[in-house]
């Protein structure tokens, strides 16, 4: 660990060619948190009165427990660079020292939004891929989210100890592994041609890749090796770098390169014979504590050991062999710092995925330039709580200006537009704070280019929010980030005692504001819910909320609450007709369902209320088959105006018809809003306005008159079309030994999932199997799994699509009528579904 | 049971001595819908008691009052006053409000009840408890109420219980004076409660707790609190009960079917309707534009209550209108529909509409205290009387200087909205800001030039977008339809013409009156 103070640390912070803001992402159980301790452990910084303190990665304990990272967790580290390891650096610099703020991020799915923050802040990724697993879901979520954010991406082929320990796989069968891990990760990052960003692929050959083994602390590129069989050859590096991977061969025998096997019994791969040998000979050796040979050995690598580091044994020793041999954090701290941008570059092409404004005004060329003396812009990623209970750290990152303890700024909310007062406070920082390792110190200022904590402006930001400076009165706020995942498990929480109430209103608000993800929000019954994006989040966010934010105070949690949709199946049977209170108008409605794929396509916004009408008539016509002047008579879209389902005018020369349609408008918002089955929202319904009477007098059509009937007219067509649920399906990807197989179909059929999908990886006796799964079954799916398959498969849910339960729920008894019913009775309804009658008129 | 006698049954006897002994020359009786078919055979049978007590019979006036404005529950002050009335007499279920002008005297009717039945359960009821067990009732079961008390005792002495275990309500005074003839307001400090007057209080004598409620009142025994009694509840389940779930909704409630006779326990009904209440205020905390519906004429202290409520919304930066419209219905409120929520203010036992049918919720003015008074929470504690919850309001801003030291400090910070589970932004206007005066002169040509150029962007194809709207000026001018369009240039042609339907919208002259199920 560096020992440093506040002030050195300060200093480091100015040279913004000398920062990296990177993220470690991964699929789960990578090993990123593994392998970021090891980087912490060399070069972590730590404030010079706490050294010697615990390990500072474990900021909670229920992380440490699980073994799984939930938070992403910040941690800077600093690095000198020797001056003949420099000479190659192409780029700028400012000096041999180096900050790399790094922030690890959880690889569950169900925290997402956490890498999703955490990508917003930083340039450059670490891609850690597990050398026997490879290239999971999760890892090309992520990878694809990080491209997306222009976040250029070196990767490290990490687990290299279970190589060379569990599988003893032979060298050239070790080099296909590696070389089809890498290339998986290379055809997802191919899709992403950028020519600001330039060629994003990796290449070992280029140093892009490293190889780690997390567990043991070491890890080498092949920059290492060249380096040192560069003098051997009497090649340059660079030459050497090549000939280390690729279709390389070398014979001892003749000495000399070829680019194919010649077939004689000592030509191999360069990379096999240079690299993966020599360090297979060593940690044989040292597993078999052949000391008389190692010592040598070592001489001949120049690593040498302490002489209490010479009495290890076995496993222990190989560790510290390889550690002195090949630190993990001088071969991944030097990757980073050649091949990630410092925020100097990055923000050269980044800012045109920042910046809302104009590209050309002055925020977005401070931005660019990653001007210290420019305008603040600074956005605000996440809230972390403080240990005050109630109060949050504001946690961003300065893309240019400076930040300093007591300056003024203008915050602009997500929902601020530039010009209006809406969602914009003018407040004072009441400090900034930087992070040294788990305390927090304040100083005077942050420039641009570092990531800082700020306190003080918890009340006036909700989630993320941009800030600059009091006078900034033209700056457009930087962009919103974008969540891959939904929450759509949802609890109902109460507390146990009464009077705790208020603790319980207070506890979840704090919790939305300390999750980017979770959303609180009130059910019509006067239940409080928690929406999250899975189940392991939900735990998580209970035991937040109860522990943290509600100072212990008690619960009671609810079984989850899936959300359904009611949609219809067939066209209504006749055309129904409602009569207003007054008996003087009439309307005449028929639903039908929407065409397939059309939901879908409102959802996504491809089709929206916000479209050019001739837009939205093409693409009905063309994708869908609607009639050309149909699509453009379609009166909304609903519910909250934006939904999938649609009012289309089907009648002709009906007179005072625009005199009504504000009236059908809310009563279509409040109806699909409301089904008519459960009160749950409606989905891909197209109701259709047929024939219309009303009173010549406008005092008996107006609204009154109108929309109650409108909205029992809808009813009474959504009952009449064959009304059905649909309920929300998650997609489920299982990573498991083929032994596990049977445990897992046994467990999805139970669940009434089914497998559409089964691939064995290549290489490995691995089979990753793509299944859909109700999200109503998934409760519990994790831990019965794990059970049938005594822990060898971990599934990972994201919501996929709605489908459709095929009974009907009128008739009773039917699946669909039992949940229609109990959902009806957890929201105080009359048991029964209401008989048409009481929607529909007879003439 | 003996079957009553209809003099018994509406108390003709009582109701003449009361004319009588008052003095009373023009006297309304107020029937509520259900009763008019007797209100015939009421009046006729009280002129022949009058004329039996007064030879003078011509000189006092019977009127007959029916299909009250607002609720039938309370005395029609303003259909009295059509016919000069000098007092009410008020036939049915009531809720007691304080009426501000006339003196009402009250006829609840005679409901049936087996007695020794209620008696033996309620006896069993306590042993399973072992709580103490309060019995409130129906104002309709009032006469029985001296039968159940002896059945009690006598119950009580068979099996050697204790008889303390039940305490028994009684009916408060049956006859009501306005308001303007007590001293209210001036000293709401002081005893709170020395007139039972109001339609709910609660006083406190050393140790005992008394209470009045809704035309009923009783006195805890010593040390015991309400949140520690049992309640059992004699009577349908109707406004009334509603009101003492609210209220005391610390008590567990339990109700006697007196038709079926069996005690019920609904603990889940209960707390579910006092969270459906509780959504509704948070409901309201998001609320733009709020409709105060006028709901009674005649409740004291509605007046202030309007006042009241319109000063709040001013304050919390909120547009209100107020709207008067008899009994509220679905129909008559989507007539506007640019209100995000309604609040009714009217007694007790009809203020509290909840029904699917509304498009937007109507909540109670204590509900829109407690939304919208900033550091107002919600505790659980209910009011529905209009004269307690202004006390309740007036001594918050009594002390208002501490507060409103919390509220600059509050100000600005975004409040979190559970409906929409974020946060959001009140638009609080800043009434110490004289910056602003000029905006407001200006605002509604302002708003009206809004109102413009939104209308130049909507093409006639465009789909409803509907933004938020801070005013009904806002909501008009962003409705499509906005009256009939004289622009020449587009008006085609007319081709065709059809002949429109005529007659009677029950059934027009083409169709035929039978068809549609009014024949014959």
């Amino acid at each position: 660990m560096v020992k440093f103070t506040v002030e050195e640390l300060r200093r480091i912070m100015d040279k913004k060619h000398n920062i990296r803001n990177m993220s470690v992402i991964a699929h789960v159980d990578h090993g990123k948190s593994t392998l970021t301790d090891s980087l912490v452990a060399a070069a972590g910084i730590i404030a010079q009165e706490v050294a010697g303190d615990v390990r500072l990665t474990d900021t909670r304990a229920d992380e440490a427990e699980r073994g799984i990272t939930i938070k992403s967790t910040g941690i800077s580290l600093y690095y000198e660079l020797p001056e003949e390891s420099l000479k190659n650096y192409k780029g700028e610099k400012d000096g041999n020292d180096y900050l790399i703020n790094l922030i690890d991020s959880p690889g569950h799915v169900d925290f997402s939004s956490e890498v999703t923050a955490a990508l917003r802040i930083t340039d450059g990724a670490l891609v850690v891929v597990d050398c026997v697993e490879g290239v999971c879901v999760q890892t090309e979520t992520v990878l694809r989210q990080a491209l997306g954010e222009r976040i250029r991406p070196v990767l490290t082929v990490n687990k290299m100890d279970r190589c060379f320990l569990e599988l003893q796989v032979e060298g050239e069968e070790a080099y296909q592994t590696f070389q089809r891990v890498i290339e998986n990760a290379n055809v997802i990052m191919a899709t992403y041609e950028d020519p600001l960003l330039g060629d994003v692929q990796v290449y070992p050959e280029k140093g892009t890749v490293a190889f780690s083994a997390g567990l043991h602390g070491w890890a080498f590129t092949l920059t290492n090796f060249a380096k040192m069989y560069a003098a051997k050859f009497g090649v340059d590096e660079a030459k050497m770098m090549e000939r280390l991977w690729g279709e390389n061969f070398f014979d001892p025998a003749t000495k000399k390169w070829t680019s194919k096997n010649t077939g004689s019994p000592t030509c191999q791969r360069g990379f096999v014979q240079f690299i993966y040998n020599p360090i297979k000979q060593l940690i044989n050796i040292c597993m078999n504590d052949q000391k008389d040979k190692l010592w040598p050995m070592l001489t001949k690598l120049g690593a040498s050991l302490k002489a209490e580091e010479k009495e290890l044994r076995g496993k222990a020793l190989m560790k510290r062999v390889m550690q002195t041999w090949l630190p993990a954090s001088d071969a991944l701290l030097e990757m980073m710092i050649f091949h990630l941008p410092s925020p100097a570059k990055a923000q050269k092409y980044r800012v045109e995925n920042l910046y809302e404004g104009p590209l050309d005004d002055q925020y977005a060329n401070a931005i660019r330039n990653c001007d210290p003396e420019g305008p603040l812009m600074l956005y605000v990623s996440k809230m972390i709580p403080a240990s005050d209970k109630g109060r949050f750290f504001a946690f961003g990152r300065v893309f240019s200006g400076r930040v300093a303890t007591g300056s003024k700024v203008r915050i602009m909310g997500p929902n601020y537009i530039p010009g209006q007062k809406k969602d914009l406070y003018v407040k004072s920082v009441q400090r900034t704070v930087i992070w040294m390792g788990r305390r927090q110190e304040s100083v005077e200022d942050v420039p641009c280019g570092n990531t800082v904590a700020m306190v003080g402006l918890d009340q006036f930001i909700t989630k993320n929010a941009t800030l600059t400076n009091e006078k900034e009165v033209d700056a457009h706020p930087i962009k919103a980030m974008k969540f891959s995942v939904s929450p759509v498990v949802r609890v109902a929480v109460q507390c146990k005692v009464a009077s705790d109430l208020p603790k319980l209103v207070e506890g979840l608000k704090r919790l939305a504001k300390s999750d980017p993800m979770v959303v609180c929000t009130i059910e019509e019954s006067g239940e409080h819910i928690i929406a999250g994006a899975g189940e392991l989040h939900l735990e998580i966010c209970l035991k937040d909320l109860q522990e943290d934010f509600m100072g212990g105070a008690e619960i009671v949690v609810s079984d989850p609450v899936v959300s359904f949709r009611e949609t219809v199946l067939e066209k209504s049977n006749h055309t129904v007709m409602s009569k207003s209170p007054n008996k003087h108008n009439r309307l005449y409605f028929e639903a039908r369902p929407l065409e397939e794929g059309l939901a879908e396509a409102i959802d996504e916004g491809k089709i929206g209320p916000r479209d050019d009408p001739k837009v939205r008539s093409k693409i009905l016509s063309e994708e869908f088959g609607w009639d050309k002047d149909l699509a453009k008579k379609i009166w909304c879209f609903g519910p909250e105006t934006t939904g999938p389902n649609l009012v289309v005018d089907m009648c002709k020369g009906v007179q005072y018809l625009n005199e009504i349609k504000d009236s059908v408008v809310a009563a279509f918002q409040w109806a699909t809003k409301e089904g008519a089955l459960a009160e749950e929202n409606m989905r891909g319904i197209a109701f259709e306005v047929c024939d219309v009477v009303l009173h010549a007098d406008a005092i008996h059509r107006g609204g009154g008159q109108i929309i109650p009937t409108a909205r029992r007219v809808m009813y009474a067509s959504q009952l009449t079309a064959k009304p059905r649920l649909l309920e929300p399906v998650y997609l489920v990807e299982i990573q498991a030994p083929e032994q596990a197989l049977g445990g897992i179909y046994g467990v999805l059929n139970q669940k009434r999932g089914h497998v559409f999908e089964e691939i064995q990886r290549p290489g490995t006796p691995l089979y990753n199997i793509k299944a859909y799964l109700p999200v109503i079954e998934s409760f519990g799916f994790s831990s019965t799994l794990r059970a049938a398959t005594s822990g060898q498969a971990f599934p990972q849910c994201v919501f996929d699509h709605w489908d459709m339960l095929n009974s009907d729920p009128m008739e009773a008894g039917s699946q669909a009528a039992t949940i229609v019913s109990d959902i009806r009775k957890r929201k105080g309804l009359k048991d029964q579904i209401s008989p048409l009658s009481e929607y529909e008129d007879k003439l | 049971m003996d079957k009553l006698s209809f003099n018994e049954l509406y108390d003709i006897e009582d109701t003449a001595s009361y004319i009588m002994n008052n003095g009373y020359k023009r006297v309304a009786l107020q029937f509520p819908d259900h009763l008019l078919n007797v209100s015939v055979a009421v009046t006729s049978a009280l002129k022949a008691e009058l004329s039996k007590k007064s030879q003078s019979v011509e000189l006092i006036k019977l009127y007959v009052l029916a299909d009250t404005t607002y609720g039938s529950c309370c005395a029609d002050e303003v259909a009295a006053a059509h016919v000069n009335a000098e007092c009410i007499v008020h036939y049915g279920h009531t809720c007691f409000s304080q009426m501000s002008k006339l003196p009402v005297w009250y006829v609840f009717g005679k409901a049936t009840i087996n007695v020794d039945n209620f008696v033996q359960q309620l006896i069993i009821h306590v042993k399973k408890h072992e709580r103490r067990v309060l019995v409130l009732f129906d104002l309709a079961y009032g006469h029985a109420l001296k039968d159940i008390e002896r059945r009690i005792v006598e119950c009580q002495l068979d099996c050697g219980s204790d008889p303390s275990g039940i305490v028994l309500a009684s009916i408060s005074n049956r006859e009501r004076h306005p308001t303007m003839h007590l001293n209210f307001s001036t000293d709401h400090t002081g005893d709170r409660c020395t007139d039972f007057n109001t339609y709910s209080c609660r006083s406190e004598t050393q140790s005992t707790e008394s209470f009045s409620f809704g035309g009923i009142s009783w006195t805890l025994p010593q040390g015991c609190k309400m949140e520690d009694v049992e309640i059992v509840w004699l009577g349908d389940e109707g406004p009334a009960l509603t009101n003492i779930m609210l209220t005391f909704n610390a008590s567990t409630i339990t109700i006697y079917d007196a038709e079926k006779n069996v005690l019920v326990v609904d603990v889940k009904k209960q707390s579910k309707f006092l969270m459906r209440r509780y959504y509704l205020v948070e409901r309201a905390k998001d609320a733009n534009i709020v409709g105060i519906v006028v709901g009674t004429l005649g409740v004291a202290g509605y007046l202030e209550m309007v006042q009241d409520l319109k000063a709040l919304l001013k304050q919390s930066g909120k547009k209100s209108y107020v709207l008067s419209m008899g009994k509220p219905n679905p129909a008559k409120l989507a007539n506007f529909p640019e209100c995000d929520i309604f609040v009714l203010v009217a007694c007790p036992q009809t203020a509290l509409l909840d029904s699917k049918d509304y498009m937007v919720p109507v909540i109670t003015p204590f509900e829109a205290i407690i939304a919208w008074q900033r550091g107002r929470q919600w505790t659980g504690e209910y009011l529905l009387d209009l004269r307690s919850l202004r006390k309740t309001l007036n001594t918050e801003s009594d002390d208002a200087q501490p507060l409103r030291a919390i509220q600059s400090y509050d100000k600005g910070e975004a409040r979190f909205s559970f409906i929409k589970g974020s946060y959001i932004e009140d638009n609080v206007t800043d009434q110490s800001d004289d910056g602003d005066h000029s905006f407001d002169s200006l605002a509604l040509t302002k708003a009206a030039e809004y109102a413009l150029q939104m209308q130049k962007g909507r093409t006639p194809m465009s789909v409803d977008i509907r933004p938020q709207v801070q005013s009904g000026v806002e909501f008009f001018a962003l409705r499509s339809f906005q009256g009939l369009e004289l622009d020449d240039n587009h008006q085609k042609p007319i081709e065709h013409y059809t002949v429109g339907q005529r007659g009677r919208s029950v059934a027009y002259a083409n169709e035929q009156a039978k068809d549609l199920g009014y024949g014959a």
